[in-house]
């Protein structure tokens, strides 16, 4: 059973008369990679900086739990962020950069020097360590901000945004640091607008829209609250329609791909069993409704079946 | 603490490798010298060659003239008769000659022989010329020449503080004086270089958005701390420097008495002012900075910042004037010119220990507040990214920070 490190307790933020964060309630496991979602100006970087104790909640507590998080206080010096708005000194060398951020985290001189040199060696920058920042390229600078974030080994890390503008193949190094994190035992809060790789990465979700918590539970709780199937039939008749069924909640054409959403409770197999037999049908394919399509939902403000 | 050492180190070692500071701390005292040497090397150059006249004298009073037209450009040579004067003017030994006699004493008009009668006589020696005509008028007239010289002598004007209990009486004190004002001066430098230093130091956590990492590992005011003490360290490695370069320029090679200059016994209070009134505007300037997304987008109450430091050249004038107006106290419990005025004052021995004391304590509460409210806009500044603030914003910052 893993134990919680983080609690968000019904916490408020109000700038003026907005109020960006309204009672919101989660939290984060060790070991965990909890998906922290929503829609641009949901509140989730307000909530991120009030939980790394940039700003403080105007209501509701934020408690750390664990040895070293004096009276449920932030421990600056084991959690890590990666914020979304993000970047490096230009004119400085990148390992004096390691180093300093390192050292605000109470990592000795010669430590994060180390620890700094093998982070670069793991990720190919090995010989850009004392190269500008202005002189890397922007993956490259996302990888040293990574490390940036972990490179004091942090119990509990949030990244913003980690695989904005990477290539696959960077994604795919992320994801590996990502996972090899949690399962050293840190929890990651992640928050990302990639459904697919949060998908893949995280075992629960916090779904936030304005300033309100709409979605939160583990993945398949919430896709199996969401219920629905989704089928996928590409046609090679483009005169062709997909006749009507009580089965089928929507329907969208695009050329030759129709995208069918069930009603709840209606099974794919059910539906599929319901075509004509002579239907000029190339493929089919039936899944439950993705995080992405949940997410759209949730952006539209459209109800939960 | 360890936070701001971290920051200050940071600071400290990130301008030190910064070819731009280097350069900046190299060519300033190269720039100070070319504007104080140069000066005086064009002086030198364009300085008046020095003229000879040849004086034929017929009435006694080449003396005189000798004495009263003294001018290190001005050399009078008595000549027995006309014709060897104007032998020498030929020659080129002197550039013109001239005689006194009865008719100078009679009519007042000297002339001046020379080649081509052009010779423009010297301001010196046309000051001579009167005063000699004017004592030889009087003498005629049957007054004693010791009585001429006491009724015709310039009279001298000395400065004196006035004499009060447990203070000595003096003149002005040439060290107190230099020691002031040359920490009023290093003291505006320090504010504006490390001002403009501090400025871009937190203009750019913003711009390479390195503010929101920062601050998930320190405070506000610990960053803040940690840059203010950091760019008064390279403020002070700068004047170091400076004055490693600039004393021994000054002692050796303009010969200035600089030992003689530093008046150690005003220095430790001084220096609390200096620093005291470089918190305060470090304070300010990193608030404002704090405010801002690029200089250029900045408004113009943000710009304004930077003018004032200069409202302690509102003063200078009632300060000197009146050591102890009531112009010059307000000049010196006023935070933005207090320390600038009571340097001033320091200098010119014309501040009394309870407005010291009053002013220092006015300084520090002021500075105080200032870091206070300099943490609030610098704490919600600083996650403000793609604008500057407007005063509407800086205001509710201010109040709810």
């Amino acid at each position: 059973m893993r134990t919680e490190l983080l609690t968000v307790d019904n916490v408020v933020k109000r700038y003026a008369n907005i109020v960006p964060v309204d009672r919101v309630s989660f939290s984060v496991r060790r070991g965990e990679i909890l998906g922290f979602l929503g829609p641009n100006g949901a509140g989730k970087t307000t909530t991120i900086r009030m939980v790394m104790g940039i700003t403080a909640p105007d209501e509701g507590a934020i408690h750390f739990h664990g040895p070293g998080f004096e009276g449920g206080r932030i421990a600056r010096e084991r959690v890590g962020y990666l914020p979304e708005e993000r970047g490096l000194y230009k004119e400085s060398r990148v390992i004096d950069i390691l180093v300093f951020l390192a050292g605000l985290k109470g990592v000795k001189s010669a430590a994060a020097r180390r620890r700094a040199m093998e982070w670069l060696e793991r990720f190919g920058l090995g010989k850009y360590a004392k190269a500008k920042v202005s002189q890397l390229s922007k993956g490259m600078a996302q990888k040293v901000q990574f490390i940036s974030a972990v490179i004091h080994e942090p119990e509990f890390v949030v990244l913003d945004e980690p695989f904005s503008g990477l290539d696959p193949v960077n994604q795919e190094l992320f994801k590996a640091e990502i996972f090899a994190l949690a399962a050293r035992g840190c929890a990651v809060l992640l928050s990302s607008h990639q459904m697919n790789l949060v998908e893949e990465l995280c075992q629960r979700i916090f779904l936030i829209h304005r300033g309100r918590r709409v979605v939160y539970g583990a993945l398949d709780e919430v896709k199996a609250e969401y219920g629905v199937h989704r089928v996928r039939i590409r046609t090679r008749d483009a005169e062709w329609t997909v006749p009507p069924s009580p089965l089928v909640e929507s329907a969208a054409r695009e050329g030759a791909l129709w995208t069918l959403h069930l009603r709840p409770g209606a099974r794919p197999l059910d539906f599929l069993k319901s075509l004509p037999g002579d239907a000029p049908i190339d493929e089919i394919s039936a899944s439950r409704i993705s995080l992405h399509d949940i997410f759209v939902r949730v952006a539209k403000e459209e109800p939960a079946p | 603490m360890n936070g701001v050492w971290h920051v200050v180190r940071w600071e400290v070692m990130r301008n030190l490798r910064n070819k731009q500071f280097l350069i900046g701390m190299l060519v300033t005292p190269l720039m100070i010298f070319i504007f104080s040497a140069v000066p005086r090397l064009l002086e030198s150059v364009d300085a008046p060659s020095v003229e000879q006249y040849a004086v034929v004298d017929r009435i006694g009073g080449f003396p005189a003239l000798e004495r009263y037209a003294a001018s290190e450009s001005l050399v009078l040579e008595a000549e027995a008769d006309e014709e060897k004067a104007a032998a020498r003017v030929r020659t080129g030994d002197v550039k013109g000659y001239l005689v006194l006699d009865e008719a100078f004493v009679q009519t007042g008009v000297a002339v001046i022989y020379s080649e081509d009668g052009r010779a423009r006589p010297p301001a010196d020696l046309r000051a001579g010329l009167t005063r000699l005509l004017q004592e030889s008028r009087i003498e005629r007239s049957g007054v004693d020449r010791s009585a001429v010289a006491y009724v015709t002598a310039q009279a001298v004007v000395e400065q004196r503080v006035l004499a009060d209990e447990g203070r000595a009486a003096g003149g002005l004190d040439a060290g107190r004086i230099v020691t002031a004002a040359a920490m009023a001066a290093v003291l505006l430098l320090l504010i504006f270089s490390s001002g403009a230093m501090l400025l871009q130091s937190a203009l750019q956590e913003k711009r390479d958005r390195m503010s929101e990492v920062v601050l998930s590992s320190i405070n506000a005011k610990t960053l803040m701390t940690g840059k203010i003490v950091g760019h008064l360290i390279l403020g002070a490695i700068q004047i170091g420097v400076w004055a490693a370069i600039g004393l021994p320029i000054a002692a050796l090679l303009l010969d200035l008495p600089v030992a003689r200059w530093i008046a150690w016994d005003i220095v430790p209070v001084a220096l609390f002012f200096f620093l005291a009134g470089y918190l305060f505007y470090a304070a300010l300037f990193v608030g404002a900075g704090a405010t801002m997304d690029d200089i250029q987008s900045a408004g113009n109450a943000q710009g304004l910042v930077f003018m004032l430091p200069f409202t302690a050249v509102l003063f200078i004038g009632p300060v000197i004037n009146n050591p102890e107006g009531i112009v010059s106290r307000i000049g010196t419990f006023l935070p933005l010119s207090g320390s600038f005025i009571i340097l001033l004052r320091l200098g010119i021995d014309g501040i009394r220990w309870w407005e010291m004391l009053f002013a220092a304590m006015v300084l520090i509460a002021a500075t105080f507040l200032v870091v206070l409210l300099a943490a609030r806009l610098f704490r919600v500044g600083m996650l403000m990214y793609g604008k500057s603030a407007t005063p509407k914003e800086i205001w509710r910052w201010l109040r709810h920070g």
